[in-house]
């Protein structure tokens, strides 16, 4: 144990300090949600969308919902509050269902701590473990 | 820029803390920084802020009333300015050419004011022939 704090140099030793949270960060850590989005939800994001509860008519979930999943776990959980979302790509493979059980995961991939960034890969699979969308987000985590 | 202007789809919109609290009830994302006035007063964003998925959600909608049926394939979104309880938003399409197996591909930006972009993103959709024109 002692061998190894005196390895660790100066400059980590400084960084940890600085961002403390940031280095408890480890490629692969990696956590999940599970959520379902009735039909009443669907017709709540469409009057927020404000295109109209009639005219939208979804019976698939739209697609912003799936990518708050993402945000939400990012924000919340991995790295957690004092993210600042930077970007996210998305792939949508195949439609949810109103009702289906979601898990959505985000998986870290890549740390670069001289500039605070994270990436994450972004995943979100229905019932039977089908991939509904695939991707990954960059945050910056000076935390 | 010129000539995409022309055919530019957009649409001016504002957003309230009613519809940040709902979608954070909807998202399940209660992060305080878009819920609770007190807490988002002493960050640097100096008042709550818009979901980023809250904009997506109104640039969804944009693009299901002007693309009926059309599936959405794939996005990139970027946040580069937060967007604000009550500001004037004004949300932005810039078709690109429709290629010939009915996909078609979109410039996506929501901006506040002049130079401020709160998204700014690239979708990629597949067009329901039965319902284009």
């Amino acid at each position: 144990m002692s061998g190894n704090e005196t390895a660790m140099s100066e400059g980590a030793k400084a960084m940890s300090e600085k961002l403390p949270r940031f280095h408890a960060l480890t490629v692969g850590d990696s956590v999940s949600v599970g959520r379902s989005f009735d039909q009443p939800a669907l017709a709540e994001w469409c009057r927020l969308a404000k295109v109209g509860e009639a005219e939208g008519d979804w019976r698939e979930v739209p697609e912003p919902l799936i990518a708050a999943l993402f945000s939400y776990l990012l924000g919340e959980e991995l790295p957690g509050h004092g993210t600042n979302y930077l970007k996210q790509h998305m792939q949508f493979h195949t439609l949810a269902r109103a009702g289906e059980s979601l898990t959505a995961t985000v998986t870290v991939t890549r740390l670069r701590a001289d500039k605070a960034l994270v990436n994450l890969e972004t995943r979100c699979t229905g019932e039977g473990g089908r991939l509904i969308c695939s991707g990954d987000a960059l945050v910056l985590f000076q935390c | 820029m010129q000539e995409n202007s022309l055919r530019a789809i957009t649409r001016d919109f504002a957003l309230t803390q009613d519809d940040f609290n709902r979608f954070a009830d909807l998202s399940g994302d209660l992060n305080p920084i878009h819920v609770d006035p007190d807490y988002s007063a002493a960050t640097r964003f100096g008042a709550t802020v818009s979901h980023g998925m809250l904009l997506f959600t109104v640039l969804r909608g944009l693009v299901h009333i002007h693309y009926p049926g059309a599936r959405l394939e794939a996005q990139d979104l970027m946040f580069p300015a937060p967007a604000y309880a009550d500001e004037q938003l004004t949300a932005t399409l810039v078709p690109a050419e429709k290629s010939a197996d009915g996909h078609i591909e979109l410039v996506t930006r929501i901006t506040r004011g002049e130079e401020k972009v709160c998204l700014e993103g690239r979708c990629r959709l597949v067009l329901d022939e039965k319902v284009q024109p």
